[in-house]
């Protein structure tokens, strides 16, 4: 156990002069800021699905409780001048120009759904390598430790010599510090070395190609969302035409429902910017994860720069600590 | 091929300031509905078109706005090029 302690010890020292210890703690920051951003972008996109698929429900009822004459499930809607009996779903006779009104179904969302399910794969694969629970050598070492003492008793009591010797509580708690230490450092090596290996076998076109297509969908469900919004105001503005002798409490209603999707339609441009821009804080902040974990001369940040020195500055003192620890226990 | 979804929101704009001084039961109310319905179609499914669609649709758009609501030969002819206008979109 005393030469253990030495080489880990030595391991510590070794590592602890190496810049590239104390980045690792920085890769794996990236890669957890690359995945935070990933979500918010992937998330933003389905919520604006979600919304599409809610709006687009609401035509079709809509449609269906002011002409019995409309299907609710496909609606279709006859252009040209009204001939005399004719509703809003209604005709006489089938016209050139006649549309039905889509729904937008789960299958409809299918192709978009698998864009952000293709990037959330991705994600997932990362975060499982980042956030892995780390291996505890201390009570591995501790562990085989017990096993070695079992079978040096056995040989002992077999051969009439005596066991090794029982460490002091001071001598375990020194060793128990000083693997907790390297395992942690170990352990970042580890997924960083991971991280490397997954990212060798990504294709970074694929992946552009993936941030490309999420830029698509949303551009797509942003259109989407506008027609429905348009298609429930052409609908409240009818039902509110219909309304001349109702009473004060109905109309409001149903202008206020009007004012609401308005002012709905107003905020797209700004919810498809902000879309834009977490796909956009989601490539980024995948580049600098990229460029951190292959290059370790990558620029950093002031922010990172000043914690990289806190993690080697802390590291130097913990296994300053343990090693004073040890040498005092032995 | 240019965006056609902001000329659209145009016309739908103006079609929607039209019917608002249409009376509710004017039969041209109805048309006027079923084709800003038309309209939000076109823009669910992301439209695109060539530079002199997207000149005509603004054209339309300005024509609506300057409509007279009581000129129902006018406001017939005007509703029936949009819509010959919407089907070759």
């Amino acid at each position: 156990m005393v030469s253990l302690s030495h080489r880990a010890g030595i391991g510590l020292i070794a590592c602890i002069m190496l810049p590239s210890c104390a980045l690792n703690t920085i890769r794996l920051d990236r890669a957890t800021a690359m995945g935070t951003a990933g979500k918010a972008a992937t998330d933003g996109t389905s919520k604006v699905i979600t919304d599409v698929q809610a709006a687009n429900r609401d035509v079709l009822i809509k449609l269906k409780a002011m002409d019995e004459h409309c299907d609710l499930l496909k609606p279709v809607i006859p252009l040209g001048r009204p001939r005399a009996g004719e509703t809003l779903c209604s005709t006489i006779a089938p016209r050139k120009g006649d549309f039905s009104i889509k729904r937008w179904s789960r299958v409809e969302f299918a192709p978009s759904l698998a864009v952000i399910s293709g990037i959330t794969a991705y994600l997932g694969a990362v975060d499982a390598i980042t956030t892995r629970k780390p291996v505890d050598l201390a009570a591995e070492v501790a562990d085989a430790e017990a096993k070695l003492r079992t079978v040096a008793d056995s040989a002992a009591a077999i051969a009439g010599a005596p066991g090794l010797p029982s460490l002091t509580a001071d001598q375990t708690a020194a060793i128990s510090g000083t693997l907790t230490l390297l395992g942690g450092i170990l352990d970042e090596e580890g997924r960083v070395a991971d991280l490397r290996s997954f990212e060798k076998d990504n294709d970074q076109r694929e992946f552009s190609a993936s941030l490309d297509a999420l830029r698509r969908v949303n551009r797509a469900s942003i259109a989407a969302l506008d027609g429905q919004l348009l298609s429930q105001r052409a609908l409240l503005s009818a039902q509110l035409g219909k309304m001349q002798h109702a009473d004060f409490e109905a109309r409001q209603a149903v202008v206020a429902n009007l004012m609401a999707t308005i002012e709905q339609d107003e905020a797209l441009p700004e919810l498809h910017a902000a879309l834009d821009k977490a796909v956009d804080a989601f490539a980024s902040a995948h580049v600098l994860y990229r460029t951190l974990l292959f290059d370790s001369h990558a620029p950093l940040s002031r922010a990172e720069r000043q914690k990289r020195a806190q993690v080697a500055q802390a590291r130097v003192l913990a296994a300053l600590s343990n090693l004073t620890a040890i040498i005092k226990a032995f | 091929m240019a965006d056609m979804n902001q000329p659209l929101h145009s016309l739908y704009d103006s079609l929607s300031a039209l019917f608002s001084r249409l009376d509710g039961d004017d039969p041209k109310s109805l048309e006027v509905a079923r084709i800003m319905l038309k309209i939000g179609q076109l823009i669910s499914n992301d439209s695109q078109a060539d530079d002199g669609a997207v000149t005509r649709c603004n054209d339309l758009a300005g024509e609506v706005s300057t409509v007279d609501p009581q000129d129902a030969d006018a406001v017939s002819a005007l509703l029936a090029a949009i819509e010959a206008f919407l089907a070759a979109l």
